[in-house]
């Protein structure tokens, strides 16, 4: 794969990955694999895949899940009580943007993360539109920018993303997009 | 792996009926609430091995809106509705009776629509199984759920019993073609005695 994320990175402390639908899992396991290659502690939101079946993928793909802090936005909407899991932190679902917000605000600030990978943008944009989301991108970029961690954001191709990544280059330092 | 039992032609031509009632009844009541025609049709209905199930089940490699209804009762299993998130939008739209945004957002009023339509699948297709197999199927509530297609799998196998070797699986797809909605329901049961399963929908046609 033609993506080097610490290349991508760079100086810039925030970037969104704009990825094709048809290599996005491929391609989010290899961002997840290289982020984990290059920092100690990494903050993962997941808003697509359940938190099982998401570990094992990445154990299978090479990533050392020992390093990660999930926030998971996910598996709450299908199972009411997934119980405590050490390093989990479930959130109610991918449209409580208020919860979501404050999770990722004490998962990166708590345990000292130096990278935060969100997956993904457009799954905000089924729920909350472009505006709400723009908003709260802002304001994750300046409460993960403070503690010196650097934030990725994926997202899909499609329309709606297309505007809100028109927008998002306004305060995100870089945009990148996978062919 | 365990051998997976095979359905001949006339059981299988049994089964099929049955579930192509649960579609009928459910096309109509959805028909009635969209005041639209709703084409319903059994894509693909088999006894399956657990297994090997992610190769039966491919969702699109896209991002997808569901409706997750888990089944209890003698048996477990799952349902999914799934559709592009533009479908769900207009299916959305269509049950409350307002001009679709293709454009705009899932909001709660959409989800209650979507999850209603979900139980009401859910219902008709249990209801007509349950009787045919003399069984007592009933379904938890709705959620909705938004994954990559190719995530979906891990929705279907959340409400699976662990022992569980083989399950009884039914894809159907369905359109409502006034309004370009199309959407893919996915039906799997499964039990630790599979074999009882068997005996009944033989015993059925025997």
């Amino acid at each position: 794969m033609a993506l080097d994320i610490r290349k991508e990175i760079g100086a810039n402390l925030s970037i969104a990955i704009v990825i094709p639908n048809e290599v996005y899992i491929k391609n989010i396991n290899e961002i997840a694999r290289q982020l984990s290659l290059s920092y100690n502690k990494i903050c993962y939101v997941s808003l697509n895949k359940l938190y099982t079946p998401l570990t094992r993928a990445l154990a299978a793909n090479g990533v050392d899940i020992r390093k990660i802090n999930f926030i998971d936005g996910i598996t709450k909407t299908a199972i009411a009580e997934p119980g405590n899991i050490p390093n989990v932190a479930f959130v109610s679902g991918p449209d409580k943007i208020t919860e979501l917000g404050i999770a990722i605000q004490k998962g990166v600030a708590g345990s000292s993360c130096q990278a935060l990978l969100f997956d993904s943008l457009s799954t905000l944009l089924v729920y909350k539109n472009v505006q709400i989301v723009k908003q709260f991108v802002h304001s994750i970029v300046g409460q993960v920018g403070a503690t010196g961690c650097i934030a990725v954001f994926t997202c899909l191709e499609g329309n709606v993303e297309k505007d809100l990544i028109k927008d998002l280059s306004m305060f995100i330092d870089s945009i990148v997009h996978i062919t | 792996m365990d051998q997976v039992i095979r359905l001949n032609d006339i059981e299988k031509d049994a089964l099929k009926e049955t579930a192509n009632i649960g579609a009928g009844n459910a096309s109509s009541v959805l028909s009635k609430i969209v005041n639209s025609k709703v084409n319903i049709f059994i894509s693909d209905l088999d006894f399956v091995s657990i297994e090997g199930i992610e190769q039966q089940i491919e969702g699109p490699k896209k991002l997808v809106v569901g409706i997750y209804t888990p089944i209890s009762g003698e048996m477990s299993g799952t349902i999914i509705t799934m559709f592009l998130k533009e479908s769900a939008l207009a299916l959305a739209s269509a049950m409350q009776r307002r001009k679709c945004d293709p454009s705009g957002t899932l909001n709660e009023n959409d989800q209650v629509a979507l999850k209603k339509m979900g139980n009401i699948l859910a219902d008709s297709y249990l209801k007509s199984l349950g009787e045919f197999l003399g069984m007592g199927l009933k379904c938890e509530g709705s959620k909705i759920i938004s994954t990559f297609g190719e995530s979906i799998i891990d929705f279907i196998m959340l409400s699976i019993e662990p022992e569980s070797k083989q399950g009884l699986l039914i894809k159907t797809g369905f359109d409502i073609p006034t309004s370009d909605i199309k959407g893919e329901f996915i039906l799997l049961l499964t039990m630790k005695k599979i074999d009882d399963v068997i005996k009944k929908i033989k015993g059925k046609i025997g």
